[in-house]
């Protein structure tokens, strides 16, 4: 699987591209900037990019801005975004355009290699990974949502992250089926038509939580 | 019948005469329950234009104001000042009332005028019957009507003209007060000081006063003395002194206070050549106008006897008019010679302006020593304390791996723990530090971060096409930020919105909610924090916050905006 990277720090990048390369990635590019990572990106088109938000030559919101914008050049290209804080603000704007394979993690993330790479190879699929403290920023308070269970809103959590029913189902240990009448009654309280593609489900989940949450739209 | 009612009506004008005096004198001095008695004569008349004349009038006076409410620690507020009791406040509000009432001011100017038109009317009716008493009838709806049929520019220039009047005399009576300013400094002296005090505090209270209500002129006094405090052996030192009690000290020094000011000096000068100028730009073409309409209605009256030239009806018209037309320009006059005394010198506003820096300066160390020390202990006690464990941690490890690879593995699970830990710690504090949204997005988007994790429905509206240096934009960051935290504990509101905008080289940030007020910056450290936080900046906190809400406050920072590029205009949320 090929891997484009941006991060300014030499010693992160070169640990992640060990890392991937450990797990069987192939690395085409590392660079350490804005321009150069949408260059690299336009060039290799990968089957996924690991995206620093913080870059040069601005230090502020480069990388992110890179990748919304060669997403929006080249609708669904895989890209993960880490950053040293997570946002809702920002979990929006990348999934402002409704298209799959995003993914958005918290730079500690990368500690716990497997799930990164499984994180890294879901979105490569075209599937999401949100980071679980973004998914409970973006659940926490929100009126629509006080209608679910406990042990739903367990379920929504892990959904909205991009975990399959397979892996929710062994996390929380339920059997698929119980997983599966959670999933439906989740979207019968939300209002919205179920889905059997994991990838449809969690956007419109995320789309839902996040448009229905305090609107600061200008 | 009709001759009889318009005898009636002339009866009822000639009354006017020493009513006017009356109305006039109970205005300048704001003794309300004067002005309403006399009230009763124009409301008369109107009653009568109805009944006799067939001209119905309604009563064109503002509604009586409500009662004063007290606020949340009982105490009632008048234009800042706090009372006990509800009395003064009433009194004022009532003062206000009809001062600010066009209709208070037509009533005069009727009482004047109605013994002559309303004798030459009556008369008319006595003459010609039913027809004269309709034109009495139009004549006072013109003046004492609601809807008033001639052009409002007579009555709002004959409104400043006697706004003028009541200037002039305001100032005629602090002559008195500077007389009795001399006097009693002669009499400090002799040592006897507490009368130059009392008379100096309450000339400026008298002069503030005055400035209010020419606007726009700030006080110039210099800040108050602290009450004196004892040296190391309990004594008091006034200059080259020393007292035992500090009753002295403290009048002393409050003395040298009002005296050393240059800006008493300026008020006493202004006290003694005020009256002179507003005597002739203010006092003087009132009186003229008078005797002008005065002229008039008393040449019509007697025009059938001839003891008077005809000619002094139209020069008296002639005048009023002249001085209704050159009264603003007069008052401009006015307007502006009140300043060159009363207005802080440039020295004063320096002096001033050195004071605020001196706050705000030690403030702004302040905060930060803060700021630092509370960084220091965080790093000491997180993360730092974290490196070092995990320092020893791998060191064991280090002995154990060979024998003991079970213990080590357990070991570097923890070590990895740690430093989870550590960056989440990290996190946090940089987050208190610089929020990297901030220097990542700017302003608005930070702010936007702050309104999406709040609990409140927060809605945030920016105008704002550049980024602001980065201490404002953190400085402006923070207190909003310390706001919506206020907001959230406080003031029980649903929605909050944030504006956001730039004009004029001031950022002005409103943040507005609805929930039951009684916000005070004085009560809590909260709202004061953020008062010295834009202090620093020269920024200013405005609250408004009635008790049952809902409350508004407004950031104000003077900034310039740069161009560097701000959030992105599609942003969502």
């Amino acid at each position: 699987m090929r891997v484009v990277i941006a991060e300014d720090v030499y010693l992160l990048r070169a640990g992640l591209t060990r890392l991937l390369e450990a797990y069987g990635f192939e690395v085409v590019a590392a660079v350490e900037s804005g321009p150069e990572l949408l260059a690299a990106l336009i060039e290799h088109r990968p089957d996924v990019a690991v995206v620093d938000v913080r870059l040069p030559p601005t230090f502020t919101d480069e990388g992110l801005r890179a990748a919304i914008e060669a997403r929006r050049t080249h609708p669904g290209l895989p890209v993960v975004v880490l950053s040293q804080h997570v946002q809702q603000l920002y979990a929006r704007e990348l999934l402002a355009d409704g298209g799959a394979g995003v993914g958005y993690l918290l730079k500690d993330r990368v500690f716990n290699d497997e799930q990164f790479v499984d994180a890294l190879r879901r979105v490569a699929a075209g599937g999401t990974a949100m980071d679980p403290d973004v998914v409970a920023k973006l659940i926490s308070g929100r009126p629509p949502l006080a209608k679910l269970s406990p042990r739903e809103r367990e379920v929504l959590e892990l959904m909205a992250e991009g975990r399959s029913n397979a892996a929710i189902g062994q996390r929380l240990f339920l059997s698929d089926s119980a997983v599966s009448k959670h999933i439906a009654s989740i979207f019968g309280k939300l209002g919205l038509a179920a889905s059997d593609d994991d990838n449809r489900r969690v956007l419109a989940v995320l789309a839902h939580i996040a448009g229905n949450s305090s609107d600061s739209r200008p | 019948m009709a001759r009889l009612r318009g005898l009636g009506l002339v009866a009822l004008g000639l009354l006017g005469l020493p009513l006017a005096v009356v109305d006039l004198v109970a205005l300048v001095f704001g003794l309300s329950p004067v002005v309403l008695a006399v009230r009763r004569l124009p409301m008369v008349a109107r009653e009568l234009a109805g009944e006799w004349c067939g001209m119905p009038i309604a009563e064109p006076y503002n509604p009586a104001p409500l009662p004063p409410r007290p606020r949340h620690d009982g105490m009632y507020e008048v234009r800042r000042r706090l009372y006990r009791r509800p009395h003064v406040p009433a009194y004022r509000q009532r003062v206000q009332w009809l001062a600010s009432d066009g209709a208070t001011w037509l009533d005069l100017l009727w009482l004047v005028v109605n013994p002559v038109a309303g004798t030459v009317l009556g008369l008319a009716a006595v003459v010609v019957g039913r027809p004269g008493l309709r034109w009495h009838g139009r004549w006072t709806r013109a003046l004492l009507g609601a809807r008033r049929p001639w052009p409002n520019w007579v009555r709002d220039r004959t409104v400043l003209v006697l706004d003028g009047a009541q200037l002039a005399a305001l100032t005629v009576a602090g002559l008195l007060l500077a007389a009795l300013q001399v006097a009693a400094g002669v009499l400090a002296l002799t040592g006897v000081t507490w009368p130059l005090i009392v008379l100096v505090e309450n000339s400026r209270t008298f002069i503030n006063y005055y400035r209010g209500r020419i606007g726009g002129i700030d006080e110039p006094y210099r800040p108050a003395p602290p009450p004196p405090r004892p040296e190391a052996d309990g004594r008091y030192r006034v200059r080259r002194r020393l007292y035992r009690s500090p009753t002295v000290p403290a009048r002393l020094t409050r003395l040298y206070w009002l005296a050393g000011d240059p800006a008493s000096g300026r008020d006493l000068l202004w006290l003694l050549l005020n009256p002179l100028v507003t005597v002739t730009l203010l006092a003087a073409p009132c009186a003229a106008m008078l005797v002008g309409f005065g002229q008039l209605t008393t040449t019509v009256s007697q025009l059938w006897q001839h003891t008077q030239p005809w000619w002094r009806g139209p020069v008296g018209a002639a005048v009023a008019v002249a001085v209704l037309v050159i009264a603003p320009t007069l008052r401009g006059w006015h307007d502006r010679w009140t300043p060159v005394l009363l207005a802080p010198t440039k020295s004063a506003r320096l002096a001033k302006r050195v004071e605020r820096l001196t706050e705000t300066r030690a403030d702004a160390v302040d905060t930060q020593a803060a700021e630092l020390r509370r960084i220091e202990r965080d790093l000491h006690d997180g993360a730092q304390g974290r490196l070092v464990a995990m320092g020893m941690a791998l060191r064991a490890v280090e002995r154990l791996l060979d024998a003991d690879p079970e213990t080590a593995r357990k070991l570097i699970v923890e070590v990895r723990e740690n430093t989870a830990t550590a960056l989440t710690e990290i996190r946090e504090l940089v987050h208190g530090i610089h929020p990297p949204v901030l220097a990542e997005r700017g302003l608005v988007d930070a702010i936007r971060v702050v309104a999406l994790d709040s609990p409140l429905d927060v809605e945030v509206a920016a105008d704002l096409p550049g980024r602001l240096d980065p201490p404002v934009e953190s400085a402006a960051y923070f207190a909003v930020r310390e706001v919506l935290t206020n907001a959230v504990k406080h003031s029980g509101a649903d929605h909050v919105r944030v504006d956001v905008s730039h004009a004029g080289g001031l950022l002005r940030i409103v943040v507005h909610d609805d929930g039951h007020g009684g916000a005070d910056p004085a009560g809590g450290t909260g709202l004061l924090g953020v008062r010295r936080r834009l202090g620093t900046f020269d920024g200013v906190l405005d609250v408004r916050s009635p008790v049952g809400g809902p409350t508004t406050l407004m950031l104000e920072i003077p900034c310039v905006l740069s161009s560097r590029r701000t959030s992105t205009s599609s942003e969502p949320g």
